[in-house]
């Protein structure tokens, strides 16, 4: 059995949205909607979606930068948080715990505080929880600098002398300073050219082979997903209805969203001009989700049980999990 | 009457800023022929937004301005027309679709109202006839239900729903030249299918020709004819897509495939390109790509290679003519 | 821009000055302030008259090579009087304006940063100050705890702070929403050490651009409010309060140098600095374009 590091179970989170009338009763946007899955240790995972599909909202209720509405997670052996059983982590214990939780952001333009040099944005974690010595601050920092593939001269410089790709290394280097176990990286190469992309997906696994960490990582791009991730798990409106090891999902998948997600996917190698077969529509709106399966207004195997029942997410053999009636 | 509808030579545009003067595009030849598609592709800052923009006589004034060169249009040079003839062209005979459409839609105005504004001022129609053939545009970019479409406002329309009303509203005057400029990136794979497969149809039904700007070698793959390959402001190799594809000839050209994910080999990883772009302010001397470039030798910092037909149809700017690429 | 990637490090600051620098106009209020505040520093130096000497023999006389402007009803020296004021008007001005930032930040960023029920608490409690018509208040309070420099301040600073709060509640606002927020929660930071190191430093432009703005509206309120007698008490004299002779007609026909270089020099303190905060706006633009 796997060491497990993460355990997400249940999870919701759910945005109110403005009423209409004042006695009308209170909608929600259920960004996320009953999401339960394990990261392990050592082990990459990837979370895909399209845009509203609240794979970024998982990733920052994770790290309780926004709060649940359901649903607990752990992490190791310690509970940040189960709603149900009215359980919280205090303040002070979860800002500790922070250290072993990073995160890595998309936009490496917002994601550094402009009025920061790279000194102090990399080693703002080392300041505050002192895990070195004041006289080895700078040393450290080096090292970071070093380890992400910068150069450690340009330590003084501010985030707007770099270029797109340096500062996501900046990123990465910060994340990576408390030493933690486990990075959500929300789309981190979604803002960066393809040729400067690999060299940040390179860095990111050097690193994790080097300091042993798991990613969470989150990401549009199936491609990547693909060659990047050991496990990844397919979001669609709010809900998971896959989750398998990259090779399977890749060459079996079983819900029809998926399928339909890699043959829309772009390719060099044997472009489909023609006759491929296009999702129809768009993603609803997750204020007012389609009952049942939520995918089965643009389905094109949906069934009339499709429309009433909402399917459970079920082991279909070898850890391959899909929420999908034909299946099962 | 000659194939070629489109045409730029030497096409050069300067933007200033504070202190210097800084060349985004610089010497950029292409053709596009009747009822084709010409990919452009390039990473953020290669110059290609530049030239689609410097078609359309749109470069932001006053800090761009075009240097010198020609863009003829059926013959004739778009440099050389007056700002009432250009407007005449614009939306006309070239249209223009852009990443964003959120922003070049007004937000105050009905659907209906910016597409019935443009056919009214192009074509002079107006009335149940303006209306009648902008529901028909609606229709043919597969819109559900276009009379509803017509009496709302952008801000309520999804992403790819927008996308489809800017292209309705390009292709409403029947023109010849479209140019995309990166039309799909800010959509998601899904719809970014249903766009490109719509767009596909449209311009093999109209027989336009389309100018498509792309950072993305698989979106080129799928849509283009042929593909040209921009790299810090100049084309660095144009030819047939699934030639392009299948035997790049340029280093850069080969680099970017190899980069991307699709390409990955568990030999190698994840291949980048080491290094990165030169800012238009330390351009190097030479050959720009060099810096970057696993083959180049001293001779490649003398002077700008010159772009060579190796084999029909296929043009490279390197000296080493197509052996570094294979 | 060319310079900087090469040289490496460039701190904000210099970048800034160098922007600043090349605004004429901002040079000018900066050199003016200058002049003005070493002036004032240094009246015991640059006049032999002492503040409050009076000279009956001299009374109300027309600028001559002893009084250079001249004396007031009293055989004061006009010169002297003006030079003296000037460490009263800029004293209330950069006072007042310092606590109105100290009360406004740290008020606006609170309601910024917490949001929610606080949010709403403060920003109704700023609104109703804001509500008071000014200058009745002001009188009535000077009436009540009677006029003197330090009560002048008070008075402004507690009026006046609701602006500067409002500016950093909408910018701690947009800035709340920024990733590096965001990273610097998950670094394990508590909201006091976000706010002091993120938030506060990005507002720093919005804040000394006010904080200018600020200075100029304390100098002219202390003028106002002295003009009606309710500000800095005689013989204590401040630019406000020398000008309230020209309260009389005859002054105003006959004796110009009773009033005429005193408004000049609010006039001409306050244009500069209002100079010199438009400087600062377009220097410290936080977009850092350099």
């Amino acid at each position: 059995m796997q060491d497990t590091l993460l355990q997400v179970r249940n999870l919701k989170k759910y945005f109110p949205v403005k009423k209409e009338g004042y006695f009308q009763p209170q909608k929600y946007v259920k960004a996320v909607d009953d999401v339960s899955f394990d990261i392990h240790r050592g082990e990459i995972v990837g979370l895909v979606g399209e845009s509203g599909s609240g794979k970024t909202t998982v990733g920052k209720t994770i790290l309780n930068l926004i709060e649940a509405t359901g649903g607990s997670v752990r992490f190791e052996d310690r509970v940040l948080f189960d709603v149900e059983a009215g359980k919280k982590m205090k303040r002070d214990e979860l800002e500790l715990l922070r250290q072993s939780m990073q995160m890595v952001f998309q936009d490496p333009y917002a994601s550094l505080d402009p009025r920061m040099n790279v000194e102090r944005i990399i080693t703002e974690g080392i300041v505050k929880f002192r895990t070195c010595p004041k006289a080895d601050i700078h040393k450290k920092a080096v090292e970071l600098m070093a380890e992400c593939g910068l150069d450690a001269a340009c330590l003084q410089k501010y985030p707007h002398q770099f270029s797109g790709g340096q500062r996501q290394r900046i990123g990465i280097a910060r994340a990576i300073s408390l030493e933690p176990k486990l990075i959500i990286c929300d789309e981190p190469t979604a803002a960066l050219d393809v040729s400067i992309q690999s060299q940040v997906l390179n860095l990111m696994l050097e690193l994790r082979e080097k300091h042993s960490m798991s990613y969470l990582f989150i990401s549009h791009n199936l491609g990547i997903v693909q060659h990047f991730c050991n496990r990844v798990c397919v979001m669609y409106l709010g809900s998971i209805v896959e989750i398998a090891d990259a090779s399977q999902l890749f060459t079996n998948c079983a819900h029809p969203y998926t399928a339909a997600l890699l043959e829309a996917t772009p390719s060099v190698k044997e472009p489909k001009t023609q006759g491929r077969i296009l999702l129809t529509g768009e993603i609803p709106s997750p204020a007012s989700p389609p009952t049942g399966c939520k995918f089965h207004p643009r389905c094109s195997k949906a069934m009339d049980l499709c429309a009433k029942e909402t399917p459970a997410l079920k082991d279909i053999g070898g850890g391959h999990l899909t929420a999908c009636h034909l299946c099962c | 009457m000659s194939n070629i509808l489109l045409e730029t030579k030497d096409l050069r545009v300067c933007f200033k800023s504070d202190a210097s003067v800084v060349r985004a595009a610089d010497g950029v030849s292409f053709q596009v022929e009747r009822g084709k598609v010409l990919g452009i592709v390039g990473e953020s800052g290669s110059g290609k937004s530049v030239t689609s923009l410097s078609v359309m006589r749109l470069i932001p004034k006053p800090n761009g301005y075009i240097e010198g060169g020609q863009i003829l249009f059926h013959g004739e040079d778009l440099l050389r027309k007056s700002e009432k003839e250009m407007r005449r062209i614009r939306g006309n005979k070239i249209a223009m679709i852009f990443q964003e459409p959120m922003s070049s839609l007004n937000p105050v105005f009905k659907i209906g109202e910016q597409l019935g504004e443009a056919l009214k001022l192009h074509q002079g129609i107006s009335g149940k006839e303006n209306r009648r053939r902008c529901m028909e545009m609606l229709e043919l970019v597969r819109i559900a239900d276009p009379k509803k479409m017509l009496d709302r406002y952008p801000h309520e329309l999804s992403g790819g729903m927008r996308q489809r009303v800017m292209i309705a509203m390009a292709i409403l005057c029947d023109p010849e030249l479209m140019i995309a400029d990166e039309p799909t990136t800010a959509l998601d794979v899904t719809i970014q299918a249903q766009i490109l497969q719509l767009l596909r149809d449209l311009q093999k039904k109209r027989e336009m020709s389309i100018m498509f700007i792309t950072h993305d070698l698989g979106v080129i793959a799928e849509i283009a004819d042929r593909v040209a390959v921009m790299y810090a402001g100049r084309i660095v190799e144009e030819a047939e897509v699934s030639t392009l594809l299948r035997s790049p000839l340029h280093p850069y050209t080969r680099g970017l495939i190899d980069a991307i994910p699709e390409n990955y080999d568990p030999k190698f990883g994840f291949r980048s390109i080491p290094g990165m772009q030169p800012s238009a302010q330390n351009m190097p001397q030479g050959c720009s790509f060099a810096p970057r470039c696993a083959y180049a030798c001293s001779e490649c910092g003398r002077a700008v290679p010159e772009l060579v037909e190796i084999q029909p149809g296929h043009t490279v700017r390197c000296i080493l003519g197509g052996k570094g690429g294979m | 821009m060319k310079k900087d990637t090469d040289n490496g490090t460039v701190s904000l600051g210099s970048i800034a000055w160098r922007r600043f620098r090349k605004n004429k106009l901002a040079m000018f209020g900066v050199v003016v302030i200058a002049l003005l505040i070493l002036m004032s520093v240094c009246a015991p130096v640059l006049t032999t008259y002492g503040r409050d000497d009076i000279d009956l023999y001299n009374i109300e006389a027309a600028p001559n090579s002893d009084h250079l402007l001249g004396t007031d009803e009293l055989g004061r020296d006009v010169l002297t009087r003006l030079l003296y004021g000037g460490r009263v008007s800029l004293t209330v001005g950069l006072l007042a304006s310092v606590f109105e930032i100290i009360i406004g930040v740290s008020v606006g960023a609170i309601a910024g940063f917490y949001g929610g029920k606080v949010d709403s608490l403060i920003m109704r409690i700023t609104d109703v100050i804001m509500c008071f018509p000014f200058f009745v208040v002001a009188i009535a309070l000077a009436a009540m705890i009677g006029p003197s420099m330090m009560n002048l301040i008070f008075i402004i600073a507690i009026l006046e702070w609701t602006k500067i709060a409002r500016i950093v509640r909408a910018e701690v606002l947009s800035i709340k929403e920024r990733d590096f927020i965001q990273a610097a929660r998950s670094m394990g930071l508590s909201k006091m050490e976000i706010i002091i190191k993120h938030v506060l430093p990005n507002t720093f432009a919005s804040i000394m651009v006010f904080a200018t703005l600020a200075i100029a509206n304390g100098i002219l309120t202390e003028a106002a409010l002295s003009f009606l007698g309710l500000g800095v008490r005689p013989p204590q004299p401040s630019w406000g309060n020398m000008l309230s002779a020209a309260q009389s007609m005859r002054v105003l026909q006959y004796e110009w140098w009773m009033w005429i270089p005193q408004g000049f020099l609010v006039f001409i303190t306050v244009i500069s600095i209002n100079f010199l905060g438009d400087g600062l706006r377009d220097a410290l633009d936080p977009k850092l374009k350099i």
